[in-house]
């Protein structure tokens, strides 16, 4: 199941920064913004370095939610 | 007459044994992995930058996976005709970023179905927030068989060489497998979905990282269930990657 939500990363990043969120969550969203941004870069990477997209992938969704789990 | 039946009598004597031990090879293995020191996700390559981010993030899970790899064990229930390969356990840890990181490095997002009357290797993977059953032949890796030997274990094992082609969406990528096989442990089968070797793989060293047997038992008394995965969205190999890399293009629409 966690491999389940973790692999929804995609998901759940598009829902953190649609912006009909309360004013008072803004900064947050904008580190959540920050975390979707390092998981692309590192999926592209990764990639670069000859990794197959879905491992690739799974390392972005792992950063991914280190790195929400910091803010 | 007398020596033609001796002869066809010695022979008989020679090859039913033979025959026998390989309808009974039932086996239980354990195989753990191992990285060097020197363990990296990335190197650096000409033309390609990095940006701290992803430097900083690579460094943790460098460090991650090379500290929690040994927690790590995978388990390969084999018959002469079927056998299944999946994740064991992760050994007295709890399912932290460490964990995980070792988990994506070693493949435990995958298990393999492999069966040798079909000539099929079944791959069930977790990805992109879905379960694939994806199919191939079990002797489509072609394998280059060397006469290089040692022993591992008390098996005399030889070297076989392949590559591993990587498509994504960079390019296609080529990387050098090797695999240690065991000619008297007669089952095509290994770590990580590797098989169609005239032996059992004892060693394997895929991208910098080694697979190793560090259990072994032959016809155990507990009875072997081998389950051929059926839950799934069934994929071809190019219909997956296609999925991956339209996963990939909604992720960069979504952020825009």
């Amino acid at each position: 199941m966690k491999k389940l939500i973790l692999s929804m990363v995609f998901v759940f990043a598009f829902v953190t920064v649609t912006p009909t969120s309360a004013n008072s969550t803004l900064n947050t969203n904008t580190a959540y913004v920050d975390c979707v941004q390092q998981a692309i870069d590192t999926q592209n990477r990764y990639e670069a370095a000859g990794m197959s997209k879905e491992r690739a992938n799974h390392y972005a969704n792992l950063t991914y939610e280190a790195c929400v789990n910091q803010q | 007459m007398r020596i033609l039946y001796l002869i066809i009598f010695t022979t008989f004597l020679f090859l039913v044994p033979k025959t026998i031990r390989a309808q009974k090879m039932i086996g239980d293995i354990v195989y753990k992995a191992s990285v060097p020191k020197s363990f990296s996700l990335l190197k650096k390559q000409k033309g390609v930058k990095t940006s701290e981010a992803v430097k900083n993030t690579t460094i943790s899970l460098d460090n991650a996976i090379k500290k929690n790899i040994g927690k790590i064990s995978y388990k390969l229930v084999f018959n002469e005709n079927e056998a299944h390969y999946k994740l064991n356990s992760t050994l007295g840890s709890d399912e932290g970023f460490g964990i995980e990181a070792a988990k994506i490095a070693t493949g435990a997002f995958s298990s393999y179905y492999f069966n040798i009357p079909n000539n099929q290797v079944l791959k069930q993977t977790e990805a992109y927030g879905q379960l694939f059953l994806i199919s191939s032949d079990l002797n489509a890796r072609k394998w280059i068989l060397t006469q290089e030997s040692k022993t591992i274990g008390s098996y005399l094992c030889y070297k076989a060489t392949s590559t591993l082609v990587t498509k994504n969406s960079v390019g296609t990528f080529y990387k050098p497998v090797i695999a240690w096989y065991a000619p008297k442990l007669p089952v095509p089968y290994g770590p990580n979905g590797y098989g169609g070797l005239p032996g059992l793989i004892m060693q394997l060293k895929e991208r910098n990282i080694t697979f190793y047997v560090s259990k072994l038992t032959l016809n155990p008394k507990k009875e072997i269930k081998i389950r051929r995965p059926t839950k799934g969205k069934k994929v071809t190999q190019e219909e997956f990657e296609k999925i991956g890399e339209k996963s990939k293009l909604n992720f960069v629409k979504m952020r825009n």
